[in-house]
């Protein structure tokens, strides 16, 4: 049997010692897609550093020993710095596509909050989302200065094609796909940490983790309602099929979609999420 | 706002090139500046490519920024210039069909 790196990271946390680097200075076998991903960050001039390439590493590992890799569609670590390694998707290590006023910092994204967002060059329904099993989710780091209604993420053709998460001062909105019969909302505002947006197992779920821990904001049963997106899915704003609105300029570390992620799999996904962003920046949720 | 008011006409020519500089280098087509339609006052149909200079030093790869490419100059060119920048109130880009809330 291979050797296995997850063996070692059980034993090995932080991934920040000497015999982490040594061991990956050695040429252990990295798993295959997370070879990949950071040998495409590399070659866009970018250092990966042996603590940042171990806790890559861990992040596919666990998602798929956990069994939820192959629901993800598209999850973007917005941390390098610089537009081409930050428009590499970990999934299919495609690139999307930053337009405006986009700041790049180390750790994390920025729109300008009236002309800055990233889109994915996919739509929900070219990635085979499904009426029935459908998520989104945003890490946020801090809040920008437009706090009223905005869409971390989403696209539109029509009130009843649209998928989104959106939030404002007071609530957390998911949209899965028509703003009437397929809307949930949660009584929380402005809200830092990864939000995850799911609809499965016939209901619609918002869940959110951040330094306190895991909680279901909200979830509802609820039948299939409208019709899956063609337009172009986007972080920082919201697409629709002729114009970009709704810009948010609070600051990102990951964003993505996914199909539909049970209540374990949110669990584990998100705290895998939460612990790549934190290992690889170094900064907290 | 700060950027170049053009014709729709225009700035699909320049974001094309935009997009051609990355994927001749055999690169991605990961930035843009984007462009954003005029729907109000004198420049109404018109169409607004930001440029701002923070937009113009945004970090590419390796160090570059969009003024580091050999095309920078021509298309800057092609739109009158960088003092042919202007300041928009960012309210005559507000689309009137907006998708609600």
């Amino acid at each position: 049997m291979p050797f296995k790196s997850t063996t070692w990271n059980t034993f090995i946390s932080p991934f920040s010692n000497s015999f982490t680097n040594t061991f990956f200075g050695l040429g252990a076998t990295l798993d295959a897609d997370a070879a990949a991903y950071i040998a495409a960050i590399e070659s866009t001039g970018e250092s990966v550093t042996d603590t940042q390439k171990a806790s890559i590493d861990h992040f596919y590992v666990s998602a798929k020993s956990d069994g939820y890799y192959s629901s993800l569609k598209r999850v973007y670590l917005p941390i390098w710095g610089a537009a081409a390694p930050n428009a590499i998707d970990m999934i299919s290590r495609a690139s999307g596509t930053f337009n405006g006023g986009v700041t790049h910092s180390d750790g994390v994204v920025q729109g300008d909050g009236s002309s800055g967002y990233f889109a994915f060059g996919v739509s929900p329904a070219s990635e085979s989302l499904t009426l029935e099993s459908s998520c989104l989710f945003h890490l946020t780091y801090s809040i920008g200065s437009v706090t009223g209604f905005r869409r971390p993420i989403g696209c539109e053709n029509s009130a009843s094609q649209i998928l989104n998460l959106a939030q404002s001062g007071s609530l957390q909105v998911f949209d899965a796909y028509s703003t009437s019969g397929g809307r949930v909302t949660a009584s929380l505002g402005n809200a830092t940490g990864i939000v995850l947006g799911s609809r499965e197992g016939g209901s619609r779920s918002i869940y959110r983790r951040n330094s306190s821990g895991f909680s279901t904001l909200v979830s509802t049963s609820g039948a299939d309602s409208g019709f899956i997106p063609t337009t172009i899915m986007s972080a920082m704003a919201h697409t629709t099929s002729s114009t970009v609105a709704n810009y948010s300029n609070d600051e990102y570390g990951a964003y993505g979609m996914a199909l539909g992620l049970d209540s374990t799999d949110s669990q584990d996904f998100t705290l895998a999420l939460k612990n790549l962003w934190e290992t690889c920046t170094g900064l907290s949720l | 706002m700060i950027g170049f008011v053009t014709t729709v006409k225009t700035a699909a020519e320049v974001l094309d090139a935009v997009r051609d500089a990355q994927l001749s280098r055999g690169y991605a087509h990961f930035w843009t500046t984007g462009s954003l339609p005029i729907h109000n006052g004198q420049h109404a149909g018109l169409t607004l490519i930001p440029a701002s200079d923070e937009i113009l030093d945004t970090p590419l790869r390796q160090g570059l920024t969009p003024r580091d490419f050999p095309e920078f100059d021509e298309l800057v060119e092609t739109l009158g210039g960088l003092d042919a920048r202007v300041d928009i109130d960012p309210d005559i880009l507000i689309n009137p069909d907006l998708p609600s809330p």
